[in-house]
């Protein structure tokens, strides 16, 4: 009898998908098309001949295309920074750099204009400087803040999943190539990019994927006149209720996520390599002690200066509410109206947590079970799965919430208003991020490593615990940092999902920002500030289970 | 080895504190109840009521509530249609008269006439078969912020067409009318005012308004809050509603004691948005989901509705709060019927959108 | 001044000195072998010379010219690690090339240059394998390779056999110490194992806690062994601590196995009552049994066999005089009745076999 554990727990995943993203999607579909055959194939038809819904697919690839490759180019010097250097306060710092990941886009969107608005900062700083009349820098509503807001959502993730490998890799090749005679681009160019390309594609393809449907951020910087597949998509299923053609949209939209995501996994298999990768912590290095200190100087400086729209947005608050800020924090705390939807912030505060920890749990495992099992797979069979199993980046988190309404709402399957469905809405969002986080360090671990444990006698399980897991466990930190971030921020579907009672953050500050007055605005920024301190302790324990996880010196 | 085993250890403590809070809150229900019957409101995200009448209700009903937010009116109102023979809910809140036609002909509710409609003024019961029972209505105008107007020596527009004006270039903010109510409200009221086979109709006004360099936004909060000079944006003029600079005084904590915006109240160039409530077809509780109707017409829960929702009460006996005395009744709205609205909404938004955006 | 200086250099991690005003030199051509325990430093050494890691004190002359603030990939040196370091996401022959690459040479005298460093090496035909399809001792040539085919200056090989097994690590180490004597790179090895810093060294450095605590030719090493560590790490055993004491010219050493006389070359340097290190050459004993009658001869001492090992021509015997162990070598035609533990024997060393240790 051969019974193969790695074989058999591939159904998990599979299963789970099955039921909670392909079959709600399927019911979508069906739904939309019902009761009409011949009518599968008009909205396909008015898609490729409207010009323009071709606009649209056109600007969302390029406008994608661009925000990835900044986001690379922008993170690619902090990834090395936290990856090469130890200094004090670096968890903390690594924690702040993955908070915009967390934020909604609405307040990332006041964060931006206290910033480079009319009346931001930098605005009347440089009005005062130069004596303007008008303000000199208008970034509202164009292509560049989406852009900009896009590196500043995206960044965090290729700094996270490069980081991640960069560090376990061996700085002595970079060294070699030093001494070898190349200069700092030569080696850059020629063995570090090259050697850490697994991770860069990985977390690029996430970035990819993000901006690619990206929705919040073109909906509130951008405006419509910007509008990217996912807009078509979410305007035409929630407010002009075409299902047809949304679910044409959804169609394409997904092809092409699939199509990329292929061509991705495709290259990364080609540039997947053991690298005899360790679980060893973070290497001090190289430079002269100055020189050293400037750079993390330099460094800190930089990350700072990437994450100033939420300083601005800290900053506007203390301004603006330094009249009634105790009546603020009362008002958060106590409920004078007596609302029916009154919920006191720790109770919003410990559901998000709770559906985020869940969510962790959920996509953790799933995520490394796919990862797993695609690694060991070969050839083109495995490039189908993978960047199948990556689907779930492509799809809208409203779409999904709508074909979860549709699909449980019958015994024994009726989930409508539990917030079970909602961590699982969470969690098919988030497993992407573990895969992704996951699969370059288990396809650059060094397959002796493995063999060795299986001549010891142990079994496959064992294998895994003992052997693979502590060296991807720092990846599997990532992937966890990540579906903790995309739970705590997630708004789309939770709007659909979750009874009031169970309001998270998010809905929260949207929830005082549906009412005009400065006390919403007030308490909309308190709550932001809340959500941006949770996510920063919550990163911070994961950091500092990693670096025990790790081992490490 | 250990560290997996602790995060194991960690995971496990974790799961069941959660199960045992679950747990713990679903006893403490179980104990409430004496076999109340159940009453589920879907409502759209705006909606909000003080607990304390909700709680009466349900003593004197013998019933529990749960009340569901489904996202903005039309999205409430598709939800609806996409579960309908077996709804989540037993009573939709939020059907306004945009999409009332689509409603009445989705054939979602059950008709039910309250006796306290006699209380409800004659216009504002606009489904006359019952199916829909108004409860509150607001007006979708113009907002102006007073500081800026000051300091720029502008004075606020009193016709529409003053708007294309170059002084209020890049001045306004809008929002867009495929994706947000009010957005659609005052296309709607661009077309009450202009009229559609005019000379000058509404779409000739939409694109000199693009040309002077109006900006779209999807929704009322990123207008609101990221266009409004009031809030830190550059543009005075945000479409909005008449109640907003009472709210903008009632959400001051004292700080303004006169709103700091002001109403441009054009003749037909406000919406009047009426929202009602039904009962969904295929509900087993039809007697208490009628009480609730009744219950929401009453006068309790219509003076409830200014300071939670910002929006007028139906019912003529309810007293309005102090500081609506900044919320202004335009005494000419537009005059758009629902059904019209219905039969041409798509077609309006989409020369709409061919004009604004594209 | 000779070609390379290594004049004081130091560093510390944290509270931990890793290189302690270390200093020595080097010429063209020639070979150092740089013999020390893990963790004594010798790798932060190798790095702060290659110029990846700086110093926090002293520098590095070449020629004459400080090399202080000179990146690695100006200063012309190589450095091969333990783990070879290959790049794994190139095949052979970019490996090797890279160093050529980077200079962005001709590109016919980059074939011509590889194909030579691959010959050298007898890894022709190799060019397009993949770094993970390679075995180990064919890992070692190409990276030998690699750090040749730049002609660098001074190449520092970090370990760079410790990963193959004893025949195959002994043939190499032949195999490189000829090529490098055959293009006359001046070059320094970092091991552990004395056989193979004896094969491959013109000139051996010891280092222990950061310091360098020895240098000189693998015959000066030899036979003067400056310290009990040197000693030790050439594989010495019989070391043992005693006093001076000079009778009538000769010199006397007391310690704790009894007292032993001493060659007189030495004689004449210590003063009476001088604290010593003494090794005794494996090889420098007579063994006998145990004669009944006692014949008193100076360093004559009487043990008790541990345990006998045969090694072909000698035999090695474990024995404990006074309940101190020592082991000695003697030839099998020296052994008249065969010896096994638990016999009691009689020693007597040769003083020409007893050695002072010079520090």
């Amino acid at each position: 009898m051969r019974f193969r554990f790695s074989h058999s727990i591939i159904l998990i995943p599979v299963v789970f998908l099955s039921f909670f993203f392909i079959y709600p999607l399927a019911s979508i579909l069906v739904r939309s098309l019902e009761g009409n055959t011949d009518f599968v194939f008009v909205p396909f038809r008015t898609l490729f001949v409207d010009s323009y819904y071709l606009g649209r697919i056109w600007f969302t690839i390029w406008q994608a295309t661009i925000s990835t490759i900044m986001s690379v180019v922008v993170a690619l010097p902090i990834a090395y920074f936290f990856a090469r250097c130890d200094f004090p306060g670096k968890t903390f710092l690594k924690a702040l750099c993955t908070l915009p990941f967390v934020m909604p886009t609405i307040v990332v969107a006041m964060g931006f204009l206290s910033l480079f608005g009319a009346q931001g900062l930098i605005n009347t700083l440089l009005m005062k400087i130069f004596e303007l009349d008008k303000p000199p820098i208008m970034l509202s509503n164009t292509l560049a803040i989406i852009i900009i807001a896009h590196v500043f959502y995206n960044y965090a993730v290729v700094v996270r999943i490069v980081s991640s490998f960069w560090s376990s890799l061996d700085s002595q090749l970079e060294d070699t190539a030093k001494i070898l005679g190349g200069s700092r681009i030569q080696v850059l160019c020629r063995v570090t990019l090259p050697l850490i390309s697994p991770a860069l594609i990985s977390s690029s393809a996430l970035a990819f994927a993000f901006s690619f449907t990206s929705l919040g951020v073109v909906l509130v910087l951008g405006g419509p006149q910007f509008a990217t597949l996912e807009v078509s998509i979410y305007e035409l299923t929630t407010k002009l209720f075409r299902l047809p053609l949304a679910a044409a949209l959804s169609v394409v939209q997904l092809g092409f996520t699939y199509l990329v995501l292929f061509v991705y996994t495709r290259y990364q298999k080609m540039a997947s390599m053991q690298l005899g990768l360790q679980s060893r912590g973070e290497r001090l290095h190289s430079y002269g002690r100055p020189i050293r200190g400037i750079f993390i100087v330099a460094m800190v400086v930089y990350i700072f200066c990437l994450l100033s729209p939420l300083g601005a947005l800290i900053f506007r608050f203390f301004a603006e509410t330094r009249e009634y800020l105790p009546f603020l924090f009362i008002g958060l705390f106590s409920d004078q109206a007596g609302s029916y939807f009154y919920l006191s912030p720790i109770i919003v505060i410990w559901n998000s947590v709770k559906f985020a920890l869940c969510t962790v749990i959920i996509s953790t495992i799933v995520g490394v079970i796919i990862a797993y099992r695609l690694s060991g797979s070969q050839g083109s069979i495995s490039g189908i799965f993978d960047s199948l199993f990556m689907m779930p980046l492509g799809m809208s988190a409203v779409t999904l919430g709508y074909g979860y309404l549709i699909s449980f709402n019958r015994d024994p399957f009726d989930l409508r208003g539990s917030w079970i469905i909602l961590v699982i809405a969470h969690s098919i969002v988030a497993y992407p991020f573990v895969v992704r986080s996951v699969l370059p360090v288990i396809n650059s671990m060094d397959k002796s490593l493995k063999d060795a444990a299986k001549l010891l006698g142990a079994s496959q399980s064992r294998i895994f615990l003992s052997v693979e897991l502590p060296i991807i466990l720092p990846a599997i930190l990532v992937g966890a940092t990540f579906a903790f971030a995309v739970s705590m921020g997630e708004f789309g579907s939770s709007l659909m999902l979750l009874r009031p009672e169970n309001a998270t953050i998010p809905i929260a500050i949207f929830k005082f920002l549906g009412l005009p007055g400065e006390v919403n605005v007030g308490r909309a920024l308190a709550m932001s500030g809340l959500l941006m301190i949770i996510v920063s302790l919550s990163f911070m324990a994961i950091e500092k289970f990693r670096y025990k996880g790790s081992g490490g010196f | 080895m250990i560290k997996i085993d602790i995060f194991l250890a960690i995971t496990l403590v974790f799961l069941i504190t959660v199960f045992a809070c679950e747990q713990a809150n679903e006893d403490s229900t179980i104990i409430e109840e004496k076999d109340p019957q159940s009453l589920v409101i879907v409502v759209h995200d705006s909606f909000d009521i003080s607990k304390s009448l909700i709680d009466k209700f349900e003593e004197e009903n013998n019933a529990t509530i749960t009340i569901v937010k489904g996202g903005d009116a039309g999205e409430v109102l598709n939800r609806a249609i996409l579960e309908r023979g077996n709804p989540s809910a037993d009573l939709l809140y939020g059907i306004d008269n945009t999409y009332l036609s689509k409603a009445l002909r989705e054939d979602l509710f059950i008709a039910y006439k309250s006796p306290l409609l006699v209380n409800v003024p004659n216009h504002l019961v606009l489904d006359k078969t019952f199916h829909v029972t108004p409860i509150d209505f607001g007006y979708v105008n113009i907002n102006y912020d007073k500081q800026y107007l000051i300091d720029n020596a502008l004075d606020p527009p009193v016709l529409l067409e003053e708007l294309t004006d170059s002084k209020w270039e890049n001045r306004m903010v809008v929002e867009n009318p495929a994706t947000s109510s009010p957005g659609l409200a005052f296309l709607i009221a661009t077309i009450s005012y202009f009229g559609e086979d005019d000379e000058y109709d509404y779409l000739d006004f939409w694109e000199d308004l693009r040309n002077n360099g109006v900006v779209v936004k999807d929704g009322w909060s990123d207008a609101y809050y990221n266009d409004f000079s009031l809030n830190g944006g550059d543009r005075p003029l945000v479409v909005s509603y008449a109640t907003s600079p009472a709210a903008e005084v009632y959400f001051s904590e004292g700080k303004y004691t006169e709103p700091p915006t002001g109403n441009l109240i054009i003749d037909k160039a406000t919406f009047q948005q009426i929202e009602g409530i039904g009962i969904l077809k295929g509900t087993e509780v039809e007697k208490l989901a009628s009480d609730f109707i009744d219950f929401a017409l009453d006068v309790s829960f219509q003076e409830d509705i200014p300071s939670k929702m910002f929006v007028y009460p139906v019912n003529r006996r309810a007293a309005w709060p102090d500081f609506f005395q900044f919320a202004q009744v335009p005494k000419v709205h537009s005059d758009i019927s629902h059904e019209d609205i219905d039969e041409k909404r798509e077609d309006w938004i989409e020369a709409w959108v061919k004009v604004v955006l594209r | 001044m000779s070609l390379l200086e290594i004049a004081g250099l130091s560093k510390s991690f944290k509270d931990r000195v890793a290189v302690d005003n270390v200093s020595f030199s080097a010429e063209r051509g020639e070979i150092l072998c740089l013999l020390g325990p893990s963790g004594c430093g010798k790798s932060t050494l190798l790095r702060m010379i290659a110029g990846i890691e700086t110093p926090d004190a002293g520098a590095v002359f070449y020629n004459g010219d400080s090399l202080t603030g000179v990146s690695p990939q100006n200063r012309g040196f190589g450095l091969m690690f333990q783990d070879l370091a290959l790049f794994p996401h190139m095949d052979v022959y970019s490996n090797v090339a890279f160093g050529l690459k980077v200079q962005r040479i001709d590109k016919k005298l980059e074939v011509k240059r590889v194909n030579e460093m691959l010959d050298l090496v007898d890894m022709s035909g190799y060019e397009s394998r993949k770094i993970h399809e390679l075995s180990g001792g064919e890992l070692q040539r190409v990276a030998l390779a690699r750090s040749l085919a730049p002609s660098p200056k001074f190449l520092m090989l970090d370990e760079p056999f410790t990963s193959l097994d004893r025949t195959l690590s002994e043939s190499i180490q032949r195999q490189v110490r000829s090529i490098l004597k055959s293009i006359g790179v001046m070059s320094l090895f970092v091991t552990h194992d004395s056989d193979e810093a004896f094969t491959m060294a013109d000139k051996l450095l010891f280092m222990d806690n950061g310091q360098v605590v020895q240098v000189g030719t693998p015959e000066e090493i030899y036979y003067r062994p400056g310290t009990e560590f040197v000693a030790r790490s050439l594989g010495f055993k019989n070391i043992l601590q005693g006093v001076t004491q000079l009778e009538g010219g000769v010199l006397y050493i007391k310690t704790e196995i009894g007292c032993l006389e001493i060659n007189a070359e030495n004689s004449c340097k210590f003063a009476d009552g001088h604290r010593i290190t003494l090794l005794i050459d494996e090889g420098g004993v007579k063994v006998n049994h145990l004669l009944s009658e006692e014949v008193k001869s100076s360093n004559y001492f009487h043990g008790i066999v541990i345990s006998v090992s045969f090694h072909g021509t000698a035999y090695e015997i474990n024995t404990s005089i006074r309940n101190s162990s020592f082991v000695f070598r003697v030839h099998v035609d020296q052994v008249g009745a065969p010896i096994s533990p638990g016999d009691e024997i009689s020693l007597i060393i040769n003083p020409k076999f007893v050695r002072v240790l010079t520090q």
